[in-house]
C-alpha cells in the first residue's frame, strides 16, 4: 500500500487579517490624540467622534473582514493581531474620555 | 462685501479704526451718519484694537413679535450681515504685518436670552458660516412675548465674561452690539406663572402691578450702582444700541441711550455720559437700519463719512445730469466705500472713471460683481433689492490712474414708481498711519524724544506733501493709571516727526497716543488716524529695574488664585531695594474678595535687596475667595531705592485678569456622562451586535472533510495511521516510515466535499461545531466543537491559542481528535500487524478530522501535516488521559473538552 504525499499545487498569495483596519483604528486613536494638543470645541468634537465611533466602527470592521477572509484557503492566521483590539479600543476610550470632559467643562462654564 | 477691493477697504478701515484719533471729523448728524460722541466710541474701540489685535463682538438682537410689523422686510438681518461682512473682512486683511483677531457670538432676546451661534472666529469660515448663519436666521425669529432688555445685558455680560476668561494673551477688547425695535417692557408678566427674573425675584406676577414693579427693578438693575451697565464699563465691554426708534417713547429711548453711554436726558445710567461706554445709534423708520449700520462699521473701520447725498432723480433710458453724482478721490486715499441706496428694485449704476479716461463698470440690479476700473479695484454687494455696497481699493501704484473725479449714475429703464431719489453716502479711507520708530523706553524724570513716522498701508514712509495732503501729528501722553493727558511736544515735518516725551504720573507705563491729521487738497478733512503706543517708564540708572511694566494675569474660575513674576534687576552701577505695598489698590472688580500677596514679601523696613547687575524674582499671587464674573484691574505699588543715593521712586504697575463663574461639577459631570457614554456603549453595543450577526457559519459550500482512523503511541513518540484498505484483511495497513515518527500523511483523496451548510451549527465527519458570538465584544466571534459520541479536541493550524472552545468561524485549516466513548486505550495494537515497539507498547485509537478549501490542496496540506506532527500526539494523549482520569495538568481537575 502506499500514500500519496501531497503534490505541488499552484502558489497564491497568502491572505492575511485586515491589518490596514486596525492601523486605521490606530492612526484614528493617534489623530483623536493629537488634537487634544488644539483644545478648541471643535477639536475636541471631532477628536471624540474619532476616538470613539470611528475608531470601534474600524475595530468591529476588522472582526467582520477577518471572519471573511478565514474561508480562503490562502488564509494564514495572525492570531496576535487580533489581541491589539480591545487595547486600541481602551486607548479610544480614553482620549474620548478627555475630549468629553473638556466639552463638558466648555458647556457647564 | 467680498474678499478682493473689499478686503482692502476693510483693511483701510482697520487701520483707520485701529488709529483714529479721539475726535473724529465726520462729525455731522445726518441720516446715515454718526456724530462726535459716537465716533468717539467707536474709535474706542479701534485704538483697543489696534493695542490688543484681538476683539469679542457679541450680537444680541430682539426677537420679540412686535418685529412682524416694525421691520416686516427683515432689514435688521440685512444691516446685521452687513455688520459681520465688514468685521469678517477686518479678521481676514493683514495690514502691515498684522491680522487681529475677531470673534463673534449671536444671541436672541425676547422674553429670555438664547444664544444661537457660540464665539466663532470669523477668520475661520466654519465660524463665520455658523454665525452668518444665525444672523439670517433672525428673520424668522420674531414670536418673543416681551423686551426683557436687562435680562439681555446681564446674559450677554456674562457671555463675554466668560469668553475673556478663557483667552490667554492679555484682555481683548469687547463690544456689545444690542438691537431692538421697541421699549424695555414686560407685556405678559402679569400672565405668567412663575418669575424668572433675576432681578426681580421677589416680585409675585400675580399681583397688581407687578408688571410695573418688574419692569422698574429691572430699570435699576441696569442703571444703578454696579449694576449691569457699569459691570459692563468695569469689564470694558463697549455697548452699541442701535434701535428702530419709529416706536419708542422718547422715555424709552432715553434709557436704551443711557444705559449705552451713560446719562441720557434725566437718566442717569448711573453717572454722567462718557463716550468711552458706549454709544446709541437710533434709526428713524426701518428704511435707515442698513445706513445706521453701515454708519457703525465704517465709522468703526476708521473711514471718514461724506454724508448720504441724493441725485434729483433717476435717469431712463440713458445716463443724464439729474441722476448723475459725482465725487473725488484724492492720491492720498487708499481705499472709499460707497452705500448707494437706489429706492427701488431694478434701478442700476453706472460707474464712470476719473476724467480721462473712458473706462465704466455696470453695477446691474441684484447682480454682485467686481472689476477693475481705472487702475483700481472694485467690488460691489447688493445688501437688499435697493441697497448695493460699493467699495473701492485704490493701489498706491496706480494713483496717476485712479486720482481725479468719478461720477455715479443711477439707471432704470422706465420711469420708477417712488418719488424718493436715490442717494449715496461715501466713505474715504487714508492709508496715511502713525508708526513709532524702535522701542523707545522713558527714564522717570527725563524728557525723551520718539520718533514717529508717517507710513502708507503697507508700511512704507511717506511724504504726505507728495500725495497733495496737508498733514500734522498730533501726541498725547496719557498716565495709565488715572487717566491724566497731556499734549506733547511735536517737532519735524513731511514723513517724520520728534515728540519730545516726559514720564508722567507714577505709573510704569505711559500711553503715548500720536494722531495723523490729513487734509485733502479739496479741503476734505480725513478722519485722525491715530495710534497708541505703551512705553514701559524705568527709574534712572541708580535704581534697580522692575519688568514688566504691565501685569495681565490668567483667569481665574470660581475662587482661586493667579500668580506673576516680576523681576527686579539692580541698577547697572549701584545695588537697591524694592518692596511692594500691600494690600494692593484694587481700582475694579466684580467681588470685593481680592487679595494679593508677594513672594517673598517686603516691606520699607525688610526690603528686597538686589545686587547691581544682579536680578531677582518676586511673586505676586492674586487670591479671590468669592466667585465673580468681570475683570479685575487694579495697581501694585513698588518702591524702588537706590543704595547709591539713598533716593526712593514709587512706580504703579498696573495688573488685570479676568473672573469666570465656578464651574457646576454636578452638571459638568452629568455632561461628561451623557456625552461619554453614548459615544463608548454605541459602538460596544454596535460591536456586540455587529458579533452576533457575525456568529453564523457562511456557506460550507468549497469546505472538504476528511476522517481518519490514528493510532497514536502514548509516550508521544510515534503516530500511525491506520489504513483500511477495503480488502479481505480488514483494517491491517499501517504506515510507517522506517524508525521514525512519521507525521500523519493525509491524502486528497481522503477529502470528501461537506456540501452547503451555513448558519449556527454545522455537522461534519460526526462532529458538530457550533458558532458563538463571545461574550467580550472586543473578542473574535468564534465557534466550539462537539463530538455526537465520546470527547474530541480541536486546533486550528498556526494558531496556537485554538483549542475547541475557540476555533475560527471558517473550517478550512481546522482539525480534531475524536475518541469515541469506547475508544479506550489500547496495549498492543489489537490489529492483525505488528507495531513498532512490540506488543507492550500503548496506542491509543482515534479519528483524525481534518478540514482544507477548495484550492491550493498540496498547500494546506503540507501546513496540516506539519501542525499535525507537531501537537497531534499531545492532543491525542490529552484525551485519553481524560478517559483514563490522569490528570496531567496538576490542577487536579481536567479541562472541560465538550
Amino acid at each position: 500500500m502506499t500514500t500519496v504525499e501531497p503534490s505541488a499545487d499552484t502558489i497564491t498569495p497568502a491572505v492575511h487579517p485586515p491589518r490596514e483596519l486596525l492601523l486605521l483604528a490606530c492612526g484614528s486613536v493617534a489623530i483623536g490624540a493629537a488634537l487634544l494638543l488644539l483644545n478648541t470645541t471643535a477639536a475636541n468634537v471631532v477628536g471624540y467622534v474619532l476616538s470613539s465611533f470611528v475608531t470601534i466602527g474600524l475595530l468591529a470592521a476588522y472582526q467582520r473582514v477577518d471572519v471573511g477572509r478565514r474561508n480562503r484557503a490562502n488564509y494564514t492566521p495572525q492570531p496576535w493581531l487580533g489581541r491589539f483590539g480591545p487595547f486600541i479600543a481602551l486607548a479610544g476610550v480614553l482620549v474620548a474620555a478627555i475630549h468629553v470632559w473638556r466639552i463638558a467643562t466648555e458647556l457647564a462654564g | 462685501m467680498r474678499a478682493g477691493s473689499r478686503v482692502l477697504a476693510a483693511g483701510l478701515a482697520l487701520i483707520a479704526f485701529a488709529s483714529s484719533g479721539v475726535s473724529m471729523v465726520a462729525a455731522q448728524e445726518s441720516e446715515g451718519g454718526i456724530t462726535d460722541a459716537q465716533a468717539a466710541t467707536l474709535q474706542r474701540v479701534a485704538t483697543c484694537l489696534r493695542t490688543t489685535d484681538h476683539l469679542l463682538v457679541s450680537f444680541v438682537i430682539d426677537e420679540s413679535t412686535s418685529l412682524t410689523e416694525t421691520d416686516p422686510e427683515n432689514k435688521r438681518v440685512d444691516a446685521a450681515l452687513l455688520a459681520l461682512d465688514n468685521f469678517t473682512d477686518l479678521a481676514t486683511t493683514e495690514i502691515a504685518g498684522r491680522t487681529p483677531t475677531i470673534e463673534a457670538h449671536v444671541a436672541g432676546f425676547a422674553h429670555a436670552f438664547t444664544p444661537y451661534a457660540g464665539w466663532g472666529d470669523l477668520a475661520d469660515a466654519n465660524a463665520q458660516d455658523e454665525i452668518r448663519s444665525a444672523l439670517e436666521d433672525f428673520a424668522d425669529r420674531e414670536e418673543g412675548l416681551a423686551t426683557d432688555i436687562p435680562t439681555a445685558l446681564n446674559e450677554a455680560r456674562q457671555v463675554i465674561a466668560d469668553r475673556a476668561a478663557e483667552l490667554s494673551g492679555g484682555e481683548p477688547c469687547k463690544v456689545l452690539l444690542l438691537f431692538t425695535d421697541g421699549r424695555y417692557e414686560l407685556p405678559f408678566f402679569e400672565d405668567s406663572d412663575e418669575n424668572n427674573l433675576v432681578y426681580a425675584p421677589d416680585v409675585d406676577p400675580s399681583t397688581d402691578g407687578a408688571q410695573r414693579e418688574a419692569e422698574r427693578l429691572g430699570r435699576e438693575f441696569v442703571c444703578s450702582p454696579n449694576g449691569v451697565a457699569e459691570q459692563l464699563r468695569d469689564d470694558g465691554v463697549v455697548t452699541l444700541t442701535a434701535a428702530l426708534a419709529t416706536t419708542i417713547a422718547p422715555r424709552d429711548e432715553q434709557f436704551l441711550e443711557a444705559l449705552s453711554t451713560g446719562r441720557a436726558g434725566t437718566v442717569r445710567c448711573p453717572g454722567d455720559a462718557n463716550p468711552r461706554f458706549g454709544a446709541y445709534l437710533p434709526a428713524e423708520d426701518v428704511d435707515e437700519l442698513v445706513p445706521v449700520f453701515n454708519g457703525i462699521v465704517e465709522a468703526v473701520g476708521g473711514g471718514t463719512i461724506g454724508g448720504p447725498e441724493s441725485v434729483e432723480g433717476v435717469c431712463v433710458g440713458e445716463p443724464c445730469d439729474a441722476g448723475r453724482h459725482e465725487f473725488e478721490l484724492s492720491p492720498a486715499l487708499a481705499g472709499f466705500g460707497a452705500l448707494l441706496e437706489v429706492r427701488e428694485a431694478g434701478i442700476s449704476v453706472l460707474v464712470e472713471g476719473p476724467d480721462g479716461t473712458d473706462e465704466t463698470a455696470d453695477i446691474e440690479p441684484d447682480v454682485d460683481g467686481d472689476t477693475e476700473l481705472a487702475g483700481s479695484d472694485l467690488e460691489w454687494e447688493w445688501i437688499d433689492e435697493d441697497t448695493v455696497r460699493l467699495t473701492g481699493e485704490l493701489p498706491a501704484d496706480a494713483r496717476d490712474e485712479w486720482a481725479g473725479d468719478w461720477a455715479l449714475t443711477f439707471l432704470a429703464d422706465r420711469e420708477p414708481a417712488t418719488a424718493t431719489p436715490p442717494r449715496a453716502t461715501l466713505t474715504y479711507f487714508t492709508g496715511l498711519l502713525p508708526q513709532i520708530v524702535g522701542e523707545p523706553e522713558l527714564v522717570r524724570g527725563e524728557i525723551s524724544t520718539v520718533v514717529i513716522d508717517i507710513v502708507d498701508v503697507s508700511g512704507e514712509v511717506v511724504d504726505p506733501a507728495d500725495l497733495g495732503a496737508d498733514v500734522t501729528l498730533d501726541a498725547t501722553i496719557t498716565d495709565p493709571a488715572t487717566g491724566a493727558s497731556e499734549p506733547a511736544q511735536v517737532t519735524g515735518s513731511g514723513g517724520s516727526y520728534e515728540v519730545q516725551v516726559e514720564s508722567v504720573g507714577t505709573g510704569s507705563t505711559v500711553a503715548l497716543e500720536a494722531s495723523v491729521n490729513t487734509t485733502l487738497q479739496n479741503g476734505r478733512v480725513l478722519a485722525p488716524q491715530s495710534d497708541v503706543f505703551d512705553l514701559p517708564v524705568r527709574a534712572a540708572a541708580l535704581f534697580p529695574l522692575l519688568s514688566p511694566a504691565r501685569l495681565q494675569l490668567e483667569s481665574v474660575r470660581g475662587t482661586g488664585e493667579t500668580t506673576a513674576e516680576l523681576t527686579i534687576t539692580g541698577g547697572a552701577d549701584a545695588g537697591g531695594c524694592v518692596w511692594f505695598e500691600t494690600p494692593v489698590d484694587v481700582r475694579s472688580a466684580p467681588v470685593s474678595a481680592i487679595s494679593a500677596q508677594f513672594v517673598p514679601s517686603s516691606t520699607s523696613n525688610r526690603c528686597l535687596d538686589v545686587e547691581a547687575g544682579k536680578s531677582r524674582t518676586v511673586v505676586v499671587r492674586f487670591k479671590n475667595s468669592e466667585s465673580g464674573e468681570g475683570v479685575v484691574r487694579g495697581t501694585i505699588t513698588a518702591t524702588l531705592l537706590s543704595r547709591e543715593t539713598r533716593e526712593e521712586e514709587s512706580f504703579e504697575i498696573p495688573f488685570s485678569f479676568d473672573l469666570a463663574p465656578p464651574i457646576n461639577e454636578a452638571e459638568r459631570f452629568g455632561l461628561f456622562l451623557a456625552i461619554l457614554l453614548p459615544g463608548v456603549l454605541a459602538p460596544i453595543a454596535f460591536l456586540a451586535l455587529s458579533n452576533r450577526r457575525l456568529a453564523r457559519f457562511r456557506s460550507t459550500t468549497g469546505v472538504q472533510v476528511a476522517r481518519v482512523p490514528v493510532l497514536v503511541e502514548r509516550t508521544l513518540t510515534q503516530i500511525l495511521r491506520v489504513f483500511a484498505d477495503g480488502g479481505a484483511t480488514g483494517e491491517t495497513a499501517l504506515r510507517l516510515r522506517g524508525n521514525e515518527v512519521d507525521p500523519i500523511v493525509l491524502r486528497p483523496d481522503d477529502f470528501t466535499p461537506m456540501g452547503k451548510q451555513k448558519g449556527t451549527h454545522v455537522d461534519a465527519a460526526d462532529l458538530t461545531f457550533v458558532a458563538r458570538a463571545p461574550s467580550n465584544p472586543f473578542g473574535e466571534v468564534g465557534a466550539t466543537v462537539e463530538a455526537h459520541d465520546g470527547l474530541v479536541a480541536a486546533r486550528v493550524v498556526g494558531d496556537s491559542r485554538s483549542d475547541e472552545s475557540h476555533l475560527p468561524l471558517a473550517l478550512p485549516g481546522t482539525w480534531a481528535v475524536a475518541l469515541p466513548s469506547d475508544g479506550t486505550p489500547v496495549t498492543g495494537n489489537g490489529l492483525d500487524a505488528t507495531l513498532p515497539g512490540g506488543d507492550e507498547r500503548q496506542w491509543i485509537r482515534v479519528d483524525l478530522v481534518a478540514f482544507v478549501a477548495d484550492g491550493s490542496l498540496g498547500s494546506q496540506l503540507t501546513a496540516l501535516r506539519g501542525d499535525l506532527g507537531a501537537r497531534l500526539s499531545d492532543v491525542a494523549n490529552v484525551l485519553a488521559d481524560r478517559v483514563e482520569g490522569i490528570d496531567r495538568t496538576g490542577s487536579g481537575r481536567f479541562r472541560d473538552w465538550a
